[in-house]
């Protein structure tokens, strides 16, 4: 009996001790072939693949002739096309025009056919790739230009402009045993392509948005219209019909999308090649995607495989949804968590997650990278990035010779102003050394009844962040400095309780609007109205922005910008705020969080000015761009110490402690049991 | 499993330099915590807290079992009032209690919360444990001529040592919980010196992602704890 | 005459006593307007659902509790294990550890064994509670071993004797732990924090805490009706909780 007991015992603690050490093993993922082949042929008017992937045909300006091309780029043979030749002319062309009419366009393969159409006579030409024989197939006697043609077992589909200068285009399907055009019943259709087994699909919008929809040819039916949730059209799309999956490119976003059609929502996004004008005649030969970009005239090909990563979105953790940019090119999916919980996941070592998204401004950035908690980014991804930004950015970057992050979105804070606008009321920018100037500043133009004017920004956290940033020694800020009780005089004095906030000459409120709101004007013209006036009238206003809200005084005349005054009157610096991009070093989707972080430094590399480019060159020759880049030189990053520490300060401030002395002996006690612990 | 391999790993993170630095480091995380001056005073503030806590836990629970035991239906009626707080969310509890003690410069408020919220507790146990003492022994004593404090002090101490002891243990671990009442009263990670406890360090080293110290610090403080209560097991033995 | 006066005396002080332990309580009835009521169980539909969690939470830990510590302490005291002071010992440390440092490592075995984001996150390691083995464990020493020693000798089934001997002499302190553990389980907070994601799954003692904005009001009438299963429970099981912890020996 005991012994019975103490067996089913051990055999239960065994049990639950197997339960929990068995762990879970992870997958290797396959390497898929990420490379892109281009394609260069001038005049390039028509292309298509065959279903194998061997060879290229093209049609090109100045010749009548297709060309095949082995995929690998040697020139197989030309088959000259002149079936047509004894076809009247639909219309006359002149000129330009009438050199292009006159070539082969909307190459299309079907088995071993090809079929393509020459704008001056209207024929549909088919052409038998193995002997070279074409014939014309079908005639259109009135129409000048075919967007895009697929061809599918006994059925031409045309996408095409019905008439001369109509807008408007239609889905034409050509039957190619009677030679008859029918009209698909579907209104503003944007692309088709061949499916399986008779069918083609088509993408059209309505008022409710963007679709697809399936035409059967034998039946002559549709299918339900499956409903997207894009916002932007895919200009082309292509079936794919082992994964029975539509792809498509969609360029307002510069991305590819992947999506199975019964369940049109996006499954995956990926930019893989970026295209200059909108996609054409996009085809799959086996596993490669080929493209044809109308503007550059190239053909890239490569594998959507490499670039679709399974379905599986990039997770990405913030403290808060309202820092996190717009990064487009990817399927990222975000989310707001407490710090609590998130740093429960880091200290755990979760692998549900590839990133977190967090500011400068937080100590959190700091305790991740003290717990070494982040995997260090390549320098082959993003050290040109890093190269190209100024210095402090890079040191801020670096921890122990690792990257430990991706600065992004950096802004500083600065002073912009109108020394004009200023000299009237004898206030020299020159003459403000101190933060105490410049409310002085702000008083005289209040006084002045000049109170839209001007901006100063609450300066309390600003002021509290500066003392701390000034005064921070290994470990320890001291707050019982005489600085600092002038500072809390000051605070008290300008912007504590008991002052009239409407009537305070800190604000950030600018001109009153009103008298252009009273405006009968559309909205856009009541915006240039207002910030001309702006423009005109501005003496000064402190700002804590990207480039982007430098970049709109650029070039106007008489704006300057320099640092924020220091209370104590130290050099005025500027301090510089980034979100931080820190990597999982357990993330599920390591390779692409990296691909990630590569592509959103070659984005801020191809656009100097939305970073805080060291390049000189970048800024200008002007003032105002002499003055940004000052600015920016005198940057620094700082992590600022957690709010939790300052309530005192604040309630001070606010008027609810009346004790200065309790106050900085209550600030020196918190701040230094944070930094002792 | 649930306590007790998390418990193996608990000690075996104490001796690893960082979750993200598997480095095996001895001792230099308890060198480094012992070291620690905050450390130091949240320990002492733990302390200090149990020591005053505890005892007048006790000597209350007791007390007022005793009275409650001896006034009848009124009585026993009363004191199935008192597990009421135990039962009701801390928030509104604590915003009541912020409002009535207002500003004053010392533990007091957070330690009067935990007897007002855990009393009822101790007063059930000891007080289901007066009742099982049989009567008899008081009608003994009280033919003795023993008065109130020498009775109780004679019997029922001796008798219910056991619950007693038990009761104490369970005004340990219920001091540990507090924590939630006292951060909701001082609403800061930051509390004056004299209401940092232990609670507060370990969950600002969480914060910091510095689980090593957190790991530390409660190995030591249960450790010592737990062999404390033990030599007083077996001493009441 | 005196005893007279130190009985008015002694009950006059327990008055005071219980007044002062009941005043938040009276003051939160005080503070809750009918119309809270009217708002929380009639208009508001995100109460019932996470009433019901909290309910099946705490009902299941209590059950589970109670079952399971009463096997376990079986096995630990008759299994006749030699360093059972060893176990009890190791029992008090995982008592008094700090839930704090424990949450981690709980939380890495729950990811690792799948079962994050479940009710089972919350039910499973609150079953396995060593407070409840414990205080079971110290209940069935004061049990004299004769019991089961005659039973053994009728009947080799374990299922039986667990069933049949062992459950109604520990009925009382069965009793104690499931009430023990329902309050437990209905006021933790931590826990559901941290292990569960989808709203759908979290408890009332999370709502109570975190109220969202323009909900405050809310806050005394919730705590009341979280009071009442309790309460109820408490009335119910008065006897047997009494009797449970009762009997506790160190």
């Amino acid at each position: 009996m005991r012994s019975k007991i103490r067996t089913l015992f051990i055999i239960l603690s065994i049990s639950f001790f197997a339960c929990a050490c068995s762990g879970k093993t992870g997958e290797e993922k396959e390497q898929a072939d990420r490379t892109i082949k281009r394609y260069e042929m001038s005049g390039l008017l028509g292309y298509c693949v065959d279903e194998a992937g061997e060879y290229l045909y093209c049609t090109v300006k100045g010749s009548a002739s297709v060309y095949q091309y082995g995929t690998d780029g040697t020139f197989v043979k030309e088959i000259a096309v002149t079936a047509d030749a004894g076809e009247e002319d639909v219309q006359t062309y002149v000129g330009e025009d009438a050199e292009r009419a006159n070539y082969l366009t909307n190459l299309c393969i079907n088995g071993d056919k090809l079929y393509c159409f020459r704008e001056r006579n209207g024929c549909l030409l088919e052409i038998n790739v193995a002997t070279g024989e074409a014939r014309v197939c079908g005639r259109l006697t009135t129409i000048p230009s075919i967007r895009k043609m697929e061809a599918h077992q006994d059925t031409l589909l045309l996408l095409m402009y019905p008439e001369i200068g109509c807008g408007v285009l239609q889905a034409v399907l050509f039957d190619l045993d009677t030679g008859a055009f029918t009209a698909l019943p579907v209104e503003n259709p944007i692309a088709i392509c061949a499916g399986t087994e008779g069918e083609y699909w088509l993408e059209a919008r309505d008022a409710e948005g963007i679709y697809l929809q399936k035409y059967t040819v034998d039946t002559d039916s549709f299918s339900e219209q499956y409903r997207t949730n894009f916002t932007e059209e895919m200009s082309d799309i292509v079936y794919q019909p082992e994964e029975n999956a539509i792809y498509g490119y969609i360029p307002a976003q510069i991305q590819y999308v992947r999506l199975i059609p019964e369940q049109a929502l996006v499954a995956a996004r990926f930019p893989a090649q970026r295209l200059y004008e909108h996609a054409c005649n996009m085809m799959f030969a086996g596993v490669r995607l080929f493209v044809y970009d109308t503007f550059m005239g190239n053909i890239y090909s490569f594998e959507p495989q490499a670039y679709v990563e399974d379905n599986k979105p990039l997770k990405g953790y913030v403290l808060d949804l309202a820092n996190v940019p717009d990064w487009s090119g990817y399927n990222i999916d975000l989310e707001e968590l407490s710090w609590d919980a998130l740093a429960l996941k880091v200290l755990a070592g979760d692998s549900d997650y590839d990133f977190v998204v967090l500011n400068t401004d937080m100590t959190e950035a700091l305790a991740i990278r003290d717990a070494m908690a982040y995997y260090p980014i390549p320098e082959d991804r993003i050290g040109r990035y890093l190269q190209e930004c100024y210095p402090f950015v890079r040191e801020a970057a670096t921890y122990r010779g690792d990257i430990w992050m991706l600065p992004v979105n950096l802004y500083a804070a600065g002073i912009v102003y109108r020394e004009d606008n200023l000299a009237e009321y004898n206030i020299s920018m020159e003459d403000i050394k101190t933060y105490e100037d410049l409310c002085a500043a702000a008083k005289l133009l209040y006084e002045a009844g000049q109170a839209d004017r001007y901006a100063v920004g609450y300066p309390n956290t600003l002021l509290l962040k500066e003392y701390i940033r000034l005064n921070k020694k290994e470990g320890t800020v001291n707050f019982d400095t005489e600085e600092f009780r002038s500072l809390l005089d000051f605070l008290k004095g300008e912007y504590g309780a008991g002052t009239d906030f409407r009537s305070s000459y800190i604000h950030i409120n600018f001109m009153d609007y009103q008298q252009f709101y009273d405006l009968d004007i559309d909205v856009e013209e009541r915006q240039n109205l207002i910030w001309e006036a702006f423009l005109k009238t501005i003496c000064f206003e402190q700002v804590a922005g990207s480039n982007w809200d430098y970049d709109k005084y650029e070039g106007k005349e008489g704006f300057h910008v320099c640092g924020v005054p220091t209370f104590s009157g130290r050099e005025g610096t500027s301090p510089v705020m980034a979100d931080i991009v820190i990597i999982n070093p357990n993330a599920p989707n390591l390779d692409t969080v990296l691909d990630f972080v590569e592509d959103m430094s070659k984005n801020y590399i191809a656009n100097p000015d939305r970073h805080l480019s060291a390049e000189e060159g970048i800024y200008g020759t002007d003032v105002f761009d002499r003055d940004v880049y000052t600015l920016y030189s005198q940057g620094e990053i700082d992590f600022a110490l957690p709010n939790e520490l300052f309530i005192s300060y604040y309630s001070y401030i606010a008027g609810d402690i009346t004790d200065k002395e309790a106050v900085i002996e209550e600030l020196n006690r918190t701040v230094n049991m944070y930094f002792g612990e | 499993m649930f306590y007790f391999l998390p418990f193996l790993k608990v000690i075996y993170y104490s001796f690893i330099k960082g979750q993200y630095q598997k480095s095996f480091v001895g001792f230099a995380n308890y060198i480094a915590v012992l070291k620690n001056t905050y450390f130091q005073m949240a320990c002492l503030n733990t302390l200090l807290m149990i020591a005053f806590c505890v005892p007048v836990f006790l000597a209350a629970a007791v007390l007022l079992s005793i009275l409650y035991c001896g006034s009848g239906a009124v009585g026993n009626f009363l004191r199935k009032l008192t597990i009421l707080p135990l039962l009701l969310p801390s928030v509104s509890v604590v915003a009541a209690f912020a409002l009535l003690f207002g500003k004053i410069e010392s533990p007091l408020p957070v330690y009067i919360l935990y007897l007002w919220k855990y009393l009822g507790m101790g007063i059930v146990i000891v007080s289901s444990a007066l009742t099982a003492v049989e009567p008899q022994l008081y009608e003994a004593a009280r033919m003795d001529g023993a008065g109130f404090w020498q009775m109780h002090g004679r019997i029922t101490l001796p008798l219910c040592a056991r619950p007693i002891g038990f009761t104490a243990v369970l005004g340990v671990v219920y001091c540990f919980r507090t924590f939630r009442e006292s951060y909701l009263y001082y609403g800061s990670n930051y509390p004056p010196d004299y209401s940092y406890t232990l609670q507060y360090y370990m969950n600002n080293q969480f914060l910091k992602l510095n689980y090593q110290s957190m790991a530390v610090s409660s190995i030591l403080v249960t450790l010592t704890l737990a062999v404390f209560i033990a030599l007083c097991m077996k001493r009441t033995k | 005459m005196k005893k007279q006066f130190g009985k008015i005396v002694a009950v006059f002080v327990l008055f005071l006593v219980s007044a002062a332990l009941i005043l938040p309580v009276v003051f939160m009835v005080c503070k809750a307007a009918p119309k809270d009521f009217y708002l929380l169980l009639i208009e508001k539909f995100w109460f019932y659902p996470k009433f019901w969690n909290s309910l099946f939470y705490a009902a299941g830990i209590g059950a589970g509790a109670s079952l399971l510590s009463l096997l376990a302490a079986f096995g630990l005291t008759k299994g006749g294990f030699r360093h059972g002071k060893i176990i009890f010992f190791l029992l008090l440390l995982l008592m008094l550890m700090p839930l704090q440092t424990t949450l981690l490592p709980n939380y890495i075995g729950l990811r690792d064994l799948g079962i994050l984001d479940t009710r089972s996150a919350l039910l499973l390691p609150m079953i396995c509670s060593p407070f409840a083995i414990y205080l079971m464990c110290r209940y069935m020493e004061g049990v004299p071993d004769e019991n089961w020693e005659a039973a053994r000798l009728e009947t080799d089934s374990l299922f039986r004797i667990l069933f049949h001997v062992v459950f109604p002499q520990m009925r009382a302190c069965v009793a104690a732990v499931f009430v023990f553990m329902f309050a437990e389980g209905f006021n933790m907070i931590e826990q559901p924090m941290y292990y569960l994601k989808q709203d759908k799954l979290k408890p009332l003692s999370i709502i109570t805490d975190s109220m969202q904005a323009g909900e405050e009001k809310l806050i005394y009438a919730i705590g009341i009706v979280c009071m009442i299963p309790l309460l109820f429970l408490y009335g119910f099981y008065e006897e047997e909780l009494t009797d449970g912890l009762g009997r506790l020996k160190m």
